[in-house]
């Protein structure tokens, strides 16, 4: 009962808010070989009917095509800033004019998706790969494996992420404070991670354990399959849907979190161009209600971003999720 | 005695407010002592809970020394332009070179427990300071007196100060390490208050009690509520006090915030009546917010930022003089204090502060202070064909201060605009980091510095930062000639002195061992209705002088 | 009942112990001297440094250092002060009812609008006002509560003057209302959403067939069949929060300036105050332990088929 408990993450629905469900990575669900492939053909069916997903997709291609080809979207340079330009109206080739150090509003936003889609996918990937991993030993094993791998994501489980994340996050940056763009984004992503897989890890497990006792397993065992091959080959990618729709959501917590930690001046360094760092420098603008393009901007791309990804979960989700189907 | 003391008090100030017959009343009972001075107003100001004991060398912060400063009164006392005049000194004399001063105290003094303020009052308690046994965080103001180590702890950690001596009651000797003509200008900072008999327990050490409600001679003393933890602090007027800070008010109540924002819209609705800072968030609306009154002017404290000279390319020798002159007038500072800071600050042209005696803007050479993007460009290419640079060039700034991230990132970009190197702010969250890291010598970039003086005088703000070896040279500036001037400086007197920190000032703006930014002004708001408000040198106001 | 009870309880302690040991061994990692901090960045003695190190365990072993710790949070120790003198407990103490409140208002927010939409929504499946519902619910899962925040604030707050944008160290709980609001709107979007499919599902269950089949009349299905159940998901979601709500009150607390637990941790962390971090933290993971078995014998009461031995 207690592994399918929803929602139960501290300190990071609020953002966003999976819950039961969650979602990500639908291109990836065709692609998961193994397993019946009926079971997923047919999701990709229904996934393909669907309009949200759709509407997911295009916002998630043009976000793609920003964080690949920024220069696409913007002649001008996110780092050129000048205190004589503070706040100058919209102009040329600027469309939304210029922030308080005098650098263009959606030059800034249009480089910044760099940083925000770097800490969501690879943040998600790292949750994960823990999360399966994990919960997929302590569902097959059992006993003491089980026990302590529970026991450890219990610990990690207690630990609201944002705090933890904070703790984590001010104790890197001060043992190594000089990092690149990348040093910086995995700081990030491995607070995040390490606070948010056990949930992957609840899930996981009891998906396996819901799995194990299935007749093809049993029947795989009886011609002779070993119990790793039985694991790889059967339990985990059928254990997997409910996975799948939990990062997908995630994917999208995490661009949230980030901007979240950022925000407080602590997540990505100060001098990184990121949504996070952009809204952060905004809010006392918005405290005196002056100049609040500064703050629309990076807002609104964030939250469209976001939106893509919540989509896309709920997507993959119905077209998932037999009791959604059912209905 | 009291009572007729209330009496003549509340009636020289009733002269301001106007009711004389109501607190000729409020003086004829004892227990009216809570209200102090009859019908005039209590004023609430802001305050932070204090983190120490309210003991004078423990408390370093302004959370405890605000009210310490109205609680107790010094051999001198500051007037609101840095000027000292004796309060409970009689007079403070020196021998022939400034290194043995001689304290005559005014006789009948009291705490406010009745008993008499003597010379042992003063030397015991810096004694106690001293002893590090007693872990007092104001150990650091005694350094100058012999008898104390390079951070003002006895000599081997004896209980006494050898360079303190008592003569009699109302007489004692301070012998100092060196020749020092402006001493009694630090006699008024709070470190240096007298404390009574009754705060030390029999093992000689001050109790906790009288850290929570300690006993003094000032302006002011503890209301029956005192100081509730993380409430507020309450004072009342000391009937019995008649130094020269006399207060105008019924009292004054230190509430204390959380945030300066908060206090900010307390003031606004009108339930705080003075706050001394202006946040960050106001900076720019509160010179024309109608809902309360605004200060703004310049003040004491003083900005730079320090480029030590172990960094390569920044030594002291022409390349490092070279660079450090371009990016000083790469800085295009009144740019920076209107569109950053909204004219709360005022750009710098000296090393000092202009609210001190003596302060001119025509230091010798202070043109380096000024934006000047073709000398900039210039210089940084003749020092080039010295050595070339290459590299990045980081300004470390404390997150936690405000501010300092906008300033640091807008003068980033004006040295990258106008020299067309790689330039970029680099952030530690707190001071404390920073200083961390400044202080052991570890930080491999410029960083920023500021100084505000803890007594009154210029060479304050030049010798603990410049000379070779002082306790705050970051940068590890030495120069022999400059500290041959301030050292010259320091025994001299009058227009002497003056002409010699000039001297001095001059020396700082070829080296430029720090880049001066600007001078903070200092910045307040008060409730409609409050009256006498001014800063004094220190940024703060005379509370003493508040009504409403 | 009371031995499950006791059972958590038990299996709550080593929770708290690793929570706590993570926590106390990551902050313990940060360079810096904590002695700097303490003394405002004046020089000081070694004697007195010494003294201080010593009076903070400072030299000690870190695990020696994490078992004092622990003494002192056990007990909640008056006298255990973190690096600025302050005692902890009452710094904490002093933090928890404004955040509290805070939680419990959002979480009546959330249970209120959560419970009332969601319901309506699913009773009148695929209708436009489920339609409607889901279209905002999932725009307010999209907008990041700090921009969220800041909005609010400046419409309410700064523009209208409806709400005060911060809120004062004396607070009133109207004060409270609007962070409270922005708190629970992410909460408010999963609820609605969480009860609208539990809801949706329980109409089409057979339980509920059955009984309209009987010719019950249709309000007293709802009520006595399809609400029941479908509250069980939804109350563990809701109760689960109220911890998660507290933590998560960093940033509204940031937003609206509200002297809580939020903005303690924050400090505590980028003070590197670690004995006040690490005892937040614990606070904060002992009332998780205490919201889940608290939601764990709600499921009971609310869920016939539980039964706990």
């Amino acid at each position: 009962m207690h592994d399918t408990q929803p929602g139960a993450r501290p300190g990071q629905e609020r953002y966003v808010a999976p819950t039961d469900e969650t979602p990500l990575r639908a291109i990836d669900v065709v692609d998961v070989d193994a397993v019946p492939e009926s079971q997923w053909r047919e999701a990709w069916k229904r996934l393909r009917k669907s309009p949200l997903f759709w509407l997911a997709s295009v916002i998630i291609l043009v976000l793609a095509v920003m964080v690949a080809f920024p220069t696409l979207f913007t002649s001008a340079d996110p780092n050129q800033a000048s205190l004589g330009k503070q706040f100058d109206p919209p102009g040329d080739g600027h469309p939304f004019g210029y922030n308080f150090q005098g650098a263009d509003i959606w030059a800034r936003t249009v480089y910044g998706a760099r940083a925000s889609v770097a800490v969501g996918v690879f943040a998600t990937l790292v949750t994960v790969l823990l999360g399966v991993v994990t919960g997929a030993i302590a569902g097959f094993y059992g006993g003491i494996v089980d026990t302590l791998i529970s026991r450890l994501s219990d610990i990690f489980f207690s630990i609201p992420v944002l705090l933890g994340s904070i703790v984590v996050i001010s104790v890197i940056n001060n043992v190594y404070p000089n990092k690149g763009f990348w040093g910086s984004v995995f700081v990030v992503v491995l607070a995040l991670a390490l606070f948010a897989w056990p949930q992957i890890t609840r899930q996981m497990r009891g998906a396996v354990l819901e799995v194990k006792n299935l007749e093809f397993v049993d029947a795989a065992t009886a011609i002779g399959a070993s119990k790793l091959t039985n694991l790889r080959r059967h339990i985990v990618p059928n254990a997997l849907s409910p996975v799948i729709v939990s990062a997908t959501i995630s994917l999208g917590v995490f661009i949230v979190a980030e901007s979240a930690l950022s925000f407080l001046g602590i997540g990505l360094p100060q001098t990184m161009v990121s949504w996070g760092n952009d809204l952060s420098d905004a809010q006392t603008l918005v405290r005196s209600g002056q100049h609040l393009v500064v703050m629309w901007v990076p807002a609104t791309a964030l939250a469209v971003t976001v939106l893509g990804f919540v989509l896309l979960g709920e997507a993959v989700r119905e077209a998932l999720d037999p009791k959604a189907r059912k209905s | 005695m009291r009572l007729s003391r209330r009496t003549r008090l509340a009636g020289v100030a009733l002269i301001a407010a106007g009711s004389l017959t109501l607190a000729a009343c409020g003086g004829g009972s004892d227990d009216k002592s809570e209200g102090g001075g009859g019908s005039k107003s209590v004023i609430t100001v802001y305050g932070t809970n204090p983190q120490n004991p309210l003991i004078p060398t423990a408390t370093n912060e302004v959370g405890g020394g605000d009210p310490l400063d109205n609680l107790f009164s010094g051999l001198v006392a500051y007037n609101t332009d840095g000027s000292v005049d004796n309060d409970v000194a009689e007079s403070i004399k020196p021998n022939e070179d400034s290194t043995v001063w001689t304290v005559k105290l005014k006789s009948g003094k009291k705490f406010t427990d009745g008993s008499p303020v003597t010379a042992e009052s003063f030397v015991k308690a810096w004694n106690y300071g001293a002893n590090p046994a007693n872990k007092q965080l104001n150990n650091y103001f005694f350094y100058p007196i012999k008898g104390t180590d390079d951070v003002g702890n006895t000599v081997g950690g004896a209980k006494t100060v050898s360079g303190l001596k008592v003569i009699d009651d109302t007489s004692f000797s301070i012998t100092l390490k060196a020749s020092e003509s402006d001493f009694p200008l630090r006699l008024g900072y709070s470190a240096y208050f007298p404390v009574p008999d009754s705060a030390y327990d029999s093992a000689g050490k001050i109790t906790k009690e009288y850290g929570n409600k300690p006993i003094g001679n000032g302006p002011y003393m503890l209301s029956k509520t005192g100081w509730e933890k993380n409430k507020q602090i309450s004072l009342v007027p000391n009937p019995d006090y008649d130094g020269p800070h006399k207060a105008k008010n019924g009292g004054l109540t230190f509430k204390f915030f959380n945030s300066v924002d908060s206090a900010y819209t307390a003031v606004q609705s009108g339930t705080l009546d003075v706050l001394d800072q202006v946040p960050p968030s106001a900076l720019t609306t509160f010179e024309s917010d109608s809902a309360v009154k605004a200060y703004n002017e310049p003040g004491s404290s003083f900005s730079s930022f320090t480029i030590p000279e172990r960094l390569a390319h920044f030594g002291n020798d022409e390349e490092g003089r070279l660079r450090r002159a371009a990016i000083s007038e790469a800085i295009n500072r009144p740019e920076i204090t209107e569109k950053v800071f909204n004219n709360a600050r005022t750009p710098a042209s000296d090393f000092t502060s202009p609210v001190l005696d003596g302060w001119t803007d025509k230091v010798a050479g202070n043109e380096v202070l000024k934006f000047n993007a073709e000398d900039a460009k210039a210089k940084w290419a003749q020092a080039d064909k010295i050595s070339k640079w290459s590299g990045k060039f980081q300004l470390a700034y404390n997150n936690d201060g405000a501010g300092n991230k906008e300033f640091s990132e807008a003068m980033a970009n004006q040295i990258k605009n106008t020299l067309g190197i790689d330039a970029e702010p680099k952030a530690y969250p707190t001071f404390d980091e920073l200083r961390t890291v400044v202080t052991d010598r570890s930080i491999k970039t410029p960083f920023r510095t500021g100084w505000q003086a803890d007594y009154p005088s210029m060479l304050n703000y030049l010798g603990p930062i410049y000379a070779t070896g002082a306790g705050s040279n970051d940068g590890d500036y030495s120069n022999k000639e400059f500290d041959q001037l301030i050292q010259q400086a320091s025994a001299a007197t009058g227009d002497d002195r003056y002409k010699l920190i000039g001297e001095a000032q001059a020396i700082l703006m070829k080296d430029l061992p720090a880049i001066p930014l600007w001078y903070q002004n200092a910045t307040a708001v008060t409730g409609k209705d409050l009256k006498g408000f001014v800063f004094n040198w220190k940024q703060k106001p005379d509370y003493y002088a508040l009504s409403k | 009942m009371w031995w499950y009870v006791a059972k958590r309880l038990l299996q709550a302690i080593p929770v708290f112990l690793g929570a706590t040991l993570i926590i106390f061994f990551l902050t313990k990692l940060r360079p810096g001297d904590p002695i700097l901090g303490l003394t405002g960045n004046k020089p000081v003695s070694p004697e007195v440094r010494q003294a201080l190190r010593d009076q903070f365990h400072l030299n000690d072993f870190v695990g020696l250092q994490w078992l004092y710790f622990l003494k002192d949070v056990v007990t909640f120790n008056p006298n255990f002060v973190g690096l600025d003198g302050q005692p902890v407990f009452e710094k904490i103490g002093n933090a928890l009812p404004v955040t509290g409140t805070l939680a419990l208002l959002a979480l009546a927010m959330d249970a209120v609008i959560g419970i009332v939409v969601g319901t309506i929504a699913g009773l009148r499946r695929n209708g436009w006002f489920d339609s409607v519902t889901l279209v905002i619910s999932l725009i307010l899962l999209s907008i990041p509560i700090f921009v969220v925040g800041f909005v609010l604030q400046f419409l309410f707050g700064v523009k209208w003057g409806v709400f005060a944008a911060t809120v004062p160290v004396d607070w009133k709980i109207t004060d409270l209302l609007l962070p409270a609001f922005v708190l629970a709107i992410a909460n408010i979007a999963t609820t609605t959403r969480l009860t609208r499919t539990s809801v949706a599902n329980n109409m089409t269950a057979d339980h509920v067939r059955t009984a309209r089949a009987k010719g019950l009349a249709g309000p007293v299905v709802i009520r006595n069949h399809v609400l029941r159940n479908s509250l069980v998901p939804v109350v563990t979601y809701i109760g689960i929060n109220l911890g998660s709500l507290m933590a998560g009150a960093i940033i509204t607390e940031g937003i609206f300036n509200v002297q809580g637990i939020g903005n303690l941790a924050f400090g505590a962390v980028s003070r590197g105050d670690t004995p006040l971090t690490v005892a937040v933290v614990s606070v904060m993971v002992m009332l998780y332990v205490f919201m889940s078995l608290i939601v764990d014998l709600l499921y009971a009461v609310l869920d016939p088929r539980i039964r706990y031995a």
